[in-house]
């Protein structure tokens, strides 16, 4: 585990290190100790409505998330994982608590300020028209570029450097639409890349993909946190993928519980199972993997 | 973007549609019920053909019309290609979202239920009756296009959004129906004769009017065009780029507002060059990046618009065709081909 993330849920089965407000918990991790917290939050609420009429999807979240690390959050649909990665970009407003993006709350920063921190992917499928692998690689250039959007020496070198990150220069000046979809997965993360920011979000990177290219894509995206000392949080509903990437795993489950750890622990303490909840299904912590019962 | 590895050179391609737009304007100086030969035409622009009526034809009827066949085909062109970004949806236009008909409602109202001074407002008052004119269409126009974007959220992008833009074509149509049943016989004549489209009825002094508020939308769409390229790859994409998607979106939208608006105002509703123009420019230059896109398709609108004006004047007889049926004509089976071809290289937008 390099970087250190660590959380507290509503009911922690898990023990986890709380976290004291305003002080930064990060264990130095295997590359190097000079890590540090990019995205946090405090007593963090989430979910939708304001006033009488709310509906929370989860609360009293706590973490503080370092650079070098992958927090992977897993469970089932319509359990707050999405919502929590919007509420983290300042895309929806938090319920109550509190969000830090590198320092700062995202909702009181503008879009501009907020492309310079935090590069997110998100699954919806894109029409891209005529633009070419390059073209999208470079959109990750835009907060950077003036009004005519003109690259410069060091916009090119992002791009080039960022198409080389996901093995994707050969591919540069195709048609982002006759890719694979695998391949266009990592044009974006790409994309995302060459934006430059220190913190990466991704939404269900691995929706749509074949099971070579999903693993592909954890690979990818853990060597972005390990090796480039990205923060990545990412939601993924593949749990063993997760399990097995990950420096970190948050559980969501169907009552809106949270909890988070280690993905070894984790797994082993049954939440996951939990979380799933199916009658004829259960999680197999030794293998990682669901099984039918 | 500098490595445009699909698209084809703009900077041959823009000059060579250039061109093609000053040939077809000069053949639309040309063409008419009163035969200038082509030499004669060119001198009478500048008001020194050896034909005193020659002068006159050009200087009050052929240089305006024409002038505004060019800046109203290219004003419909960017409109259309700023709905298509907007809504990612190749099938949008000024006239299929029922824009054109909300600027009518903003037109019928000027017209027809301005009281007793409606004609005389028009006709007295010249160039002021012609702002209130367009400011009233770009309204009808904006005011529509709101609702068809607060309408989008409820429902996928595809061909929904036309049957959405019919409604709301049926909806401003009955408020004109109903407009036209209470205005006087004189005043509703005023209004059918809008209605079939022409590019004659903008006149020397009209045309600085019509012309600006065309070169406003024009400025407006340019500036954003960086924000256009985002919100082509949809909004959240854009508001992760850094781009403020509302208020980006509102400035495009008005930019689309006032181009058709003000279009429909002075020529009356012009259909299928919204839409056309842009999938053409799309197709030519084998680019979907707006810095490229937004000239392109003006002067494609522009080539249009001025072969269709040439096209009725049907060379010979003395009658002009309205302009409307014949871009009917040539326009729906065009979109009809494209929904059936399930438009899957329109690179306009999702399907």
């Amino acid at each position: 585990m390099s970087g250190a993330t660590s959380a507290t849920g509503l009911s922690s089965v898990v023990p986890v290190v709380p976290v004291l407000p305003g002080v930064p918990v990060v264990a130095g991790g295997v590359g190097g100790p000079e890590h540090r917290v990019l995205l946090s939050a405090r007593d963090l609420s989430i979910g939708w409505g304001k006033g009488g009429k709310r509906t929370v999807l989860a609360s009293g979240i706590s973490f503080d998330i370092a650079s070098g690390s992958l927090t992977a959050l897993v469970g089932p649909n319509g359990s707050g994982k999405s919502t929590l990665l919007r509420t983290l970009l300042g895309m929806q407003d938090a319920l109550a608590g509190h969000v830090s993006l590198d320092g700062d709350d995202p909702k009181r920063m503008g879009a501009e300020e907020r492309s310079l921190r935090a590069a997110c992917v998100f699954t919806e499928k894109v029409d891209s028209g005529y633009f070419t692998v390059f073209d999208i690689v470079a959109f990750g250039r835009y907060p950077y570029t003036d009004a005519r959007n003109r690259l410069g020496p060091e916009d090119l070198a992002k791009v080039e450097g960022a198409l080389d990150a996901v093995g994707l220069r050969p591919f540069a000046g195709r048609r982002f639409a006759e890719l694979s979809d695998g391949e266009k997965q990592k044009a974006q993360i790409a994309r995302a890349v060459a934006q430059d920011t220190g913190i990466l979000v991704f939404d269900e990177p691995t929706a749509f993909l074949d099971a070579p290219s999903r693993i592909e894509v954890f690979h990818l995206v853990a060597k972005l946190a390990h090796d480039e000392g990205k923060a990545v949080v990412l939601c993924t509903h593949e749990v063993d993928l997760a399990l097995r990437f990950a420096d970190e795993l948050w559980v969501f489950d169907r009552a809106h519980r949270f909890e988070a750890g280690n993905p070894a622990v984790v797994s082993h303490s049954g939440a996951i199972g939990r979380a799933f909840d199916l009658p004829g299904v259960h999680f197999d912590p030794a293998s990682g993997s669901f099984k039918a019962r | 973007m500098t490595a445009q590895g699909a698209g084809r050179s703009p900077r041959i391609l823009i000059p060579a549609l250039a061109a093609l737009a000053v040939a077809l304007f000069v053949l639309d100086l040309v063409l008419g019920s009163v035969t200038i030969p082509l030499g004669e035409a060119l001198r009478a622009v500048v008001g020194r053909a050896s034909d005193d009526s020659f002068n006159l034809i050009m200087g009050m009827f052929r240089l305006p019309k024409a002038v505004t066949a060019a800046l109203a085909g290219a004003a419909l062109a960017v409109s259309g290609l700023i709905l298509q970004t907007v809504f990612r949806n190749p099938l949008a236009g000024p006239d299929t979202l029922g824009i054109g008909s909300g600027a009518s409602v903003g037109v019928a109202l000027v017209i027809l239920a301005s009281g007793g001074a409606g004609s005389a407002l028009l006709e007295g008052l010249g160039g002021f009756g012609y702002a209130a004119l367009a400011i009233a269409a770009s309204l009808g126009a904006g005011t529509v296009l709101a609702v068809i974007l607060l309408l989008s959220r409820k429902f996928e992008h595809g061909v929904t959004l036309l049957i959405v833009g019919l409604l709301v074509g049926y909806l401003t149509g009955s408020l004109v129906s109903l407009l036209v049943y209470f205005g006087s016989p004189q005043k509703v004549q005023m209004y059918l004769g809008w209605t079939y489209g022409s590019f004659a009825g903008v006149r020397g002094a009209e045309l600085p009017i019509f012309a600006g508020a065309v070169g406003l939308g024009f400025a407006l769409t340019v500036r954003s065009s960086k924000s256009l390229n985002a919100l082509l790859l949809g909004e959240k994409f854009a508001s992760t780029l850094g781009i403020r998607v509302k208020r980006e979106r509102t400035r495009i939208l008005t930019a689309a507002s006032i181009l058709a608006g003000v279009v429909t105002a002075f020529c009356g509703p012009i259909s299928f060059l919204g839409i056309a123009a842009p999938q053409a420019a799309r197709r030519l230059f084998r680019s979907s990046d707006h810095r490229v896109l937004i000239p392109g398709s003006a002067l494609c609108g522009a080539c249009i618009a001025l072969a269709a004006d040439a096209a009725a004047q049907s060379p010979g007889g003395g009658s002009v065709l309205p302009v409307n049926p014949l871009l009917a004509l040539i326009g729906a089976p065009m979109i009809l081909a494209m929904i059936l071809r399930g438009s899957s290289d329109s690179g306009g937008g999702s399907r």
